[in-house]
């Protein structure tokens, strides 16, 4: 299996190397017994290295594709590759291929333990706990090594696209502070630069054309949606887990002067070409050890990176929570599997069943805001794909901001290593819808930059392409695995899924 | 809001065991006599029946009332919230009960604002079979936006367009929000000078004599709220002037609404 070709200055030749993992600067080879185990094909910031357009990563469910439509990409002086801020890192430093254009926390464990904790991802800016904490000390980066989680400092009070600030519509008291970094005289909600410290994963930097798709310029969730400074037409508001930047260009200059600690604005040049490398990116699992390929002739029609490309331009509109257009379609040829076959035949059944439950068993939807909170009824009794609707990637065109309790108490799971705030809402505003006017909440999510108490917790929900690569899940790595979403959303929803509907689900998810 | 039921969901009490819809049923009459034609409007905590279209009653002084078939986001019938209040106005009829209710038509219901916890029931579906709904829980039959659009042709001309909230909300629903959009697209359409967007606030009297009068700030988000849409969807360079009128302007439901007046 061919996966990077090493550059050689000057001459065509390359090297085709039939590499698995690169860790620690030693190679391993792609055998039986490395199945097992999931690989880190890490790429360091500043390597030398062509990226094929059609690249194929290990991961323990199968394999990943990601293909870039503008064909192979040498890394050497690209800017998305080069470590043009102050820190080392470079966006790809938490944007992998082999993860999915995200950050696994197995690469995250294997980065740590091949540099004894020196690469530049554990940068005490974000990657500890809190800048002050020493770096190299385990327990300094702990929410990154054991849920692979930045720190995300967010001014407070917000401020709107053009600077005039927001007047939040409720106080924030910090409850318990295990990070200590949201009580700093320095970097606290007291200091001399209020701040509030949440902690979240990375985001997919790949199937982008689909997540900043803009839609409608109203929703029903929020009346009128954000409009982008840059372009003065509305956005998507997808791109973000708080919706706090609107384009790829924003959200490249914000990493830049954070995560990478750069201290000049970057050149229009070299901007351009991280935001063309984004666009060019689609990924999606294409190999399951069970099933086999996913996606080409025989497959379901939504599976493969390939069919990502394929059907990006090809709808008017992109809701898929219907018959005629579903989110992921193509399953039916799998469902007539034989239930006695071979491993592979079972397998594809499964998927096929998981995908029916996904698309088609009703269950009570409850007390989650801006779904149950927009006209639907509080309950609702419909399925995954009423909020997982985004045709080819089950996000929310809403937008896809939502409450589903990932953060607030008392759904939220006991996160004892997360900060936990006491929010207390103005008499006027709108209470949350479920929770009232005093909500406690690990992550206030978009709140934090609308300023409204209604949006306490909610968060926008990611795209479901590339699970396999990119352990752990929610925003605030809640799952660690694939069988940690299904439970959380059984438990929280109690669906009371069959061990038979929770096996084919979790199947589903791991083949998108 | 107020939706029309043009076709009656008619539920079988004494038949659902002889086609096998669960437990037999005690049969229950429709309204008492007494009450038909009394315009009922009062505050209750909303009830949702778990039948596989789930409906929606309410109980009031000790008759269960019909309220609607959850449906979708566009639908007549917005759903309301359990962990909310519910106001219910609405015109008691003689019509066969659904989902175990009393009928009303017509019928408006608006979600409370404030968060109750006392409103939490879920009623098992009792043998009641839903016949008339719009979806089901499942995916909708058709993609909304593969539905035939209607070509509208635009004649400058002064249009106004009430948008409608529920009680003490600043947020329309979507049918509201598509008038919104109507109304930007139509002066943009003509070329229009000037949009006047007013925002208003209403009051309604109970069944059993208290006043309810909405919050003193809602004209004002209101209008805001409706100028914010048309600012996103874009009037085509038409003026957007705001105003609001600080008392409530009466007991009709429409007075809990914003006006959109297009200016050519």
């Amino acid at each position: 299996m061919i996966l990077h070709r090493r550059a050689t200055r000057g001459r065509n030749a390359t090297v085709a190397l039939t590499l698995v993992a690169i860790a620690g600067g030693g190679l391993a080879r792609a055998t039986a017994e490395n199945e097992r185990t999931v690989h880190s094909q890490w790429i360091e910031p500043g390597a030398d290295i062509v990226l094929p357009a059609h690249a194929n990563y290990q991961n323990a469910l199968g394999g990943l594709g990601v293909i870039n439509v503008a064909g192979d990409v040498h890394t050497s002086g690209h800017p998305f590759f080069e470590p043009i801020g102050t820190n080392g890192r470079a966006c790809v430093t938490c944007h992998q291929p082999s993860d999915a254009m995200s950050l696994s926390l197995d690469s995250i464990r294997e980065r740590w333990a091949a540099t004894q904790g020196a690469d530049p991802l554990f940068d005490t800016f974000d990657g500890a706990n809190c800048p002050d904490q020493p770096r190299g000390e385990r327990s300094s980066h702990s929410l990154l090594l054991d849920h692979g989680l930045f720190r995300i400092p967010l001014a407070w009070p917000p401020k709107r696209f053009d600077g005039t600030p927001v007047k939040p519509e409720f106080t924030i008291e910090v409850i318990k502070d295990p990070t200590g970094c949201n009580t700093h005289p320095t970097y606290g909600l007291q200091s001399k630069n209020p701040t509030i410290s949440v902690y979240r994963r990375p985001r997919m930097a790949a199937n982008l054309p689909y997540i900043l798709r803009p839609g409608n310029p109203f929703s029903f969730k929020i009346g009128a949606k954000d409009i982008d400074p840059r372009t003065g037409r509305h956005a998507s508001m997808n791109l973000m887990a708080d919706g706090r930047l609107l384009s790829l260009e924003d959200q490249a200059l914000d990493a830049m002067a954070n995560h990478m600690q750069m201290h000049s604005a970057p050149d229009a040049v070299t901007l351009q070409r991280i935001v063309s490398y984004e666009n060019q990116l689609y990924v999606a699992q294409q190999y399951d050890k069970r099933a086999r390929k996913l996606g080409g002739e025989g497959a379901p029609y939504s599976l493969g990176p390939e069919a990502m490309i394929e059907y990006v331009d090809k709808y008017d509109y992109y809701l898929g929570d219907a018959l005629d257009m579903p989110v992921f379609g193509g399953f039916e040829a799998w469902k007539s599997e034989p239930a006695d076959g071979d491993e592979q035949q079972r397998a594809r059944a499964s998927i096929a069943r998981g995908h029916d439950v996904f698309f088609l068993r009703p269950f009570w939807i409850r007390d989650a805001t801006h779904i149950n909170s927009v006209g639907l009824g509080n309950p609702i009794r419909r399925t995954c794909s009423t909020c997982h609707n985004a045709i080819m990637t089950g996000h929310d065109i809403a937008p896809a901001f939502m409450d589903v309790g990932t953060s607030n108490l008392p759904w939220a799971e006991a996160r004892p290593e997360l900060p936990l705030f006491k929010l207390e809402c103005e008499p006027e505003a709108v209470p949350h819808p479920y929770l009232g006017r005093t909500v406690y909440t690990h992550d206030p999510g978009r709140a934090l930059i609308s300023g409204k108490c209604e949006d306490i917790g909610s968060l926008t929900m990611q795209q479901f392409r590339g699970l396999a690569a990119r352990a752990p899940y929610f925003s605030n790595g809640t799952a660690k695995d694939i069988a940690g979403i299904v439970d959380f959303y059984d438990r929280r929803f109690d669906m009371q899924l069959t061990d038979q509907e929770r096996t084919d689900l979790i199947n589903f998810l791991g083949s998108l | 809001m107020t939706h029309s039921l043009a076709k009656l969901a008619l539920v079988v009490g004494m038949l659902l065991p002889a086609i096998g819809f669960g437990a037999p049923q005690r049969f229950v009459p429709p309204a008492p006599k007494d009450l038909v034609g009394q315009e009922l409007r009062f505050v209750s905590c909303p009830i949702v029946r778990a039948t596989e279209h789930p409906c929606w009653v309410t109980e009031y002084e000790g008759e269960l009332y019909f309220l609607g078939v959850q449906a979708g986001g566009v639908s007549d019938f917005i759903a309301p919230q359990l962990n909310h209040r519910v106001l219910v106005e609405g015109v008691v009829t003689d019509k066969p009960r659904v989902c175990g209710g009393i009928v009303l038509d017509p019928v408006r219901t608006s979600t409370m604002r404030d968060v109750d916890r006392s409103c939490n029931a879920i009623l098992p579906a009792e043998g009641h079979v839903i016949v008339t709904h719009e979806r089901g829980p499942g995916p909708a039959p058709t993609q909304p936006r593969r539905r035939e659009v209607r070509e509208v042709e635009h004649v400058p001309e002064l249009r106004t367009f009430r948008v409608e909230f529920d009680f003490d909300m600043e947020r329309a629903w979507v049918k509201n929000i598509m008038k919104i959009n109507e109304a930007a697209v139509f002066a943009a359409a003509i070329g229009a000078k000037r949009v006047e967007v007013v925002g208003y606030r209403g009051r309604v009297r109970l069944s059993n004599g208290a006043v309810l009068e909405e919050l003193p700030f809602m004209p004002k988000r209101r209008a805001e709220y409706v100028e914010s849409v048309l600012r996103a969807v874009g009037t085509g360079g038409a003026e957007i002037a705001v105003r609001f009128e600080d008392e409530p302007s009466g007991d009709d439901p429409s007075a809990r609404s914003a006006l959109i007046t297009v200016i050519p």
